[in-house]
Parts: structure tokens; sequence; C-alpha cells
């Protein structure tokens, strides 16, 4: 039997979901579906077996959209049974896929309450499946049942997480973890860096990531992106699209912009207190930062240069900082540059330097979210790879 | 963010051999401080003025070893005083 840990933030909000939940099916919100595991079905050996049933999810922000015109599920487990040895007609076999990662469905179910109207709310869809099936299995076995979520649920009706974070209880460090749960912040730009910072952020319990890039996740990303993309993955889908997906196994709160930020768009960042600029060189950074200036949302920019020296790599790593109180710095040490090609133009990225960027700017967020101690109260920071040396300047003593 | 911050003392410039790092690269300098206009030009001679650079520097002399170098400003150096000079807009 499967019993995973499970998200209750859609199901609390729901009265449907919540209702399955409180009737003890093993219910899981997983990739935009819903899932329900453990329910018994007859397999064509007369044996009492155990699928998944699987219904797409319709929701919209929060809220949950009736499933009304999506009346079909799908079936993890083989074809189902009647106690009376014939095949239930509803259910017809799929090419197997995997309809979310990691799971496999073989058969699409179909059937209505009437002809003409599909079922109001997932409860009445899936208790209406879930019957069907389970009613011949226990039949056969009066031991089975499908309502197994008899398990420990998550008190914490308002985590972001899909499971509990244990690795902070066990730290003893939940209390301070909590200072980021309120935040929502942007990252601009999902290249090697903005990846990274996604891969850390997504960690914390912030209540909303924004992503914003326009590019397709290509076979060179790969290279200097956290976790091990398959070649699958490399489907010239969206960078946002295909770190929700990743992320989405683990949390909720992810929302991709599949554009860059530009003026047209610019005010979306009003949703968001505070903002991870991890974009290369482009005449809409400076548009940006004023913007971000202007409206007092703190924020961080991130930059690397890398080049060849007797062939080896040198390079610098850049973590500048910007908060309503500390501004004066910016124009010094932001570089924009005009886009010139010149010899010594580079763009050498490698991924260790790109996490590396990354935790530094991650690092003073949490900071500035009094979640470590800032003793220096930087705004700007150099890390030189190749002396090893972070130097600190901009702190808020020295200013006059 | 003034020059006298990033260097205090003025002294008189003795006419001294220094060999400083500049991106990695040991380099003579002829006197006892170096300005962020003077590190670029000894790693890129050929930078455009408006072009814009990250100058970290280490091993510096004087009370504050590492930092970075803005336009306008200079720091006091000693033989091994490390630069690297780049344009930090990569991500």
């Amino acid at each position: 039997m499967e019993r995973r840990s499970m998200s209750t933030k859609l199901l609390t909000l729901d009265n449907h979901l919540k209702r399955l939940q409180e009737e003890e099916y093993n219910v899981e919100i997983r990739s935009n579906h819903l899932l329900v595991h453990d329910v018994p079905y007859l397999n064509e050996r007369h044996e009492a077996k155990y699928g998944t049933i699987v219904s797409t999810l319709e929701v919209n922000g929060d809220v949950i959209i009736s499933p009304l015109t999506q009346h079909v599920v799908f079936f993890t487990g083989e074809q189902p049974f009647k106690n009376d040895g014939s095949k239930f007609t509803f259910a017809s076999p799929v090419t197997p896929y995997d309809i979310i990662p990691g799971l496999k469905v073989y058969f699409q179910f179909s059937t209505k309450p009437s002809p003409d109207r599909g079922y109001d709310n997932y409860y009445d869809k899936m208790t209406r499946y879930i019957t069907l099936l389970s009613n011949e299995a226990m039949a056969v076995d009066s031991n089975v049942t499908p309502k197994t979520y008899a398990t420990i649920h998550d008190n914490d009706v308002d985590s972001v997480f899909r499971y509990r974070d244990t690795a902070s209880g066990r730290a003893g460090i939940s209390a301070i973890n909590a200072k980021l749960s309120s935040h929502k912040v942007a990252i601009v730009g999902l290249g090697g860096t903005g990846s990274y910072i996604l891969d850390l952020i997504a960690k914390t319990p912030v209540r909303e990531i924004h992503i914003y890039d326009g590019d397709e996740f290509l076979q060179h990303n790969a290279f200097r992106a956290p976790g091990a993309a398959s070649i699958k993955d490399l489907n010239r889908s969206k960078k946002v699209h295909y770190y929700f997906r990743i992320y989405s196994n683990m949390r909720y709160g992810i929302i991709p912009h599949s554009h860059h930020v530009d003026e047209s768009c610019i005010d979306l960042l009003k949703a968001v207190d505070f903002v991870f600029l991890s974009i290369d060189r482009n005449p809409i950074k400076r548009v940006i930062i004023d913007k971000l200036v202007s409206l007092n949302i703190p924020f961080i920019d991130c930059g690397m240069g890398v080049s060849k020296a007797n062939e080896k790599l040198r390079g610098t790593i850049r973590i500048t900082s910007c908060t309503p109180s500390k501004t004066d710095h910016l124009s010094t040490r932001i570089k924009y540059d005009n886009q010139s090609e010149n010899e010594y133009e580079t763009n050498i990225q490698v991924a260790d330097l790109n996490a590396l960027n990354a935790v530094f700017a991650v690092i003073k967020w949490k900071k500035m979210c009094r979640f470590y101690n800032d003793g220096c109260q930087e705004h700007h920071m150099t890390y030189s790879v190749s002396s090893n040396i972070i130097a600190n300047e901009d702190s808020l003593e020295t200013q006059s | 963010m003034s020059e006298e911050q990033a260097h205090p003392e003025k002294e008189e410039h003795g006419k001294k051999e220094f060999t400083i790092i500049v991106n990695s690269t040991p380099k003579p300098w002829n006197d006892d401080e170096i300005s962020y206009d003077q590190v670029v030009k000894l790693a890129f001679p050929n930078a455009a003025p408006n072009e814009e650079f990250t100058v970290a520097y280490t091993m510096a002399e004087g009370k504050k070893k590492d930092g970075n170098l803005v336009k306008g400003q200079k720091v006091r150096i000693t033989n091994g005083t490390s630069f690297d000079v780049d344009k930090t807009t990569n991500s």
C-alpha cells in the first residue's frame, strides 16, 4: 500500500477534497492532479488488488474548479472486473504513460451520473469510481478497504510543502525558518545562477516564488542547472515550465511566467516583496532596477565574469544588494554594459560558480529576513576565485 | 564613496618597483598606489572609456586589505597585491 505524505493546503481549502480526506481516503494532490491511492479492485484472476485513481484537477489560483466537464479518470492498475467475472465496461486501456512524473496509468474510466451531466464536485467524482471498484473487491475479500488514510495528518495547514519540512524540525530551527514563510519572491532570469537560486528558495517556506524567463530549456542549460535533467526533459519546453514541474514535486506556490520582464509587464513585480535579479547584461536591467527602487522593493543583483588566463579560468562573482535604506551604491556597483562585442567579452560560466553566486545571494537574502545574523551589513560583495577572497563594501556603518 | 575613503593617506610617491597581480598575471608597477582606471588599463588596454568593470583587490597595503575599487578611487599597493578585473554581468 502506498502511504504518501500529502499536502493539506488545497485539501483544506476545498470542502469536497477535505471530505475525501476526512473519510480517510488516501488522497494526494501532485502536479495538478488529484490522486486517490489504495483503491481496491478485482483483477482478471479474481484477486483483490490496489490501484490509484487519477483525475486532472482544475485549479485557478487556490480555487478548485468544478469537474463538470471532466468526468473521466485514469487508473494505475489492471483491467478491473466484477465479482461475477465480467469486465467493467467503463474501463478502456490506454497506451501506458506517466500521467505525472513517476506514475504510469494503464486505463481510462469513463462513466457519469447521467448522460447529459457530469460530476458537480471531486468528492462525487472520485467516490463514484472508488465505490464501483472497491465494492467488487470487498465482496471477495472483507479485509480490504479504500479508506486507508488513517495516518498522521500535517496540522500545518498553511504549509507550502507537499510533505512536512522535517529538516527544520530536526535542527530545531522551525521558528527561525518561519521568518521566511510570509515572503513572496521573484527570480528574474533562470539561467545558471537563477536556477540554483530557485533550488534553494524552493526549500524555504516562502509563500510564492515567481519565476520569469522566456527562454527554452536546452541541452547546454542542463549542465548549469541543479539536479539531473533526463534527455526527455530537453524537449524545448520553456525553462519556467521545466523548473515549475521539477520543484512542484516538493511544494506549491511556484508561479511560472514564460516571458522576460520588460517595460510592458514590469508592474507584475509589485506582487512580490523581494526580487533576485539573475539576468545577463541587458538594457532592461536598468529599467527593472529603477522600477524596484521607486517601488521600495529590495533586491539582489547577481553577476559573474570569468576569463581564461594561462589556460586556466579565473574570475569574479558579484552580489549587490539594495534595500530602501541603501540605494546610493547602485550606480557604481551594478554594471549595465552595452552589449559591446570586444575581444575580451566572455560568457564563460560554470555550474559551481553559478551555484556559488546563487548561494551568496540566498544567504544575503536570509540575512535581510533576519534568518541569519548580519554583522557585516555589506550591500555589495565580490568573491575572487583565484585569490579566494571575499571583499565586502557598502556596509551601512560606513555610510556617511 | 570618496577617493579619501579608499586612500586616506596622501603620501609622496616613491620611485619604487612593485609586482602586482592583475587577472592572475604578474605586472610591474612603479608607484605605491594605483587607481581604478589604471588597473582596468593593465587588464584591458583596449577597453573603451565607458566600459564598466568590477575591480576587486586583495593584499593591499594599509588597513583595508580586501575591497573593490570604483571609478575615481585608488588603493595603496605592495608586492603581491592582487586585482581581479571583470565584467560581472553574466548569470
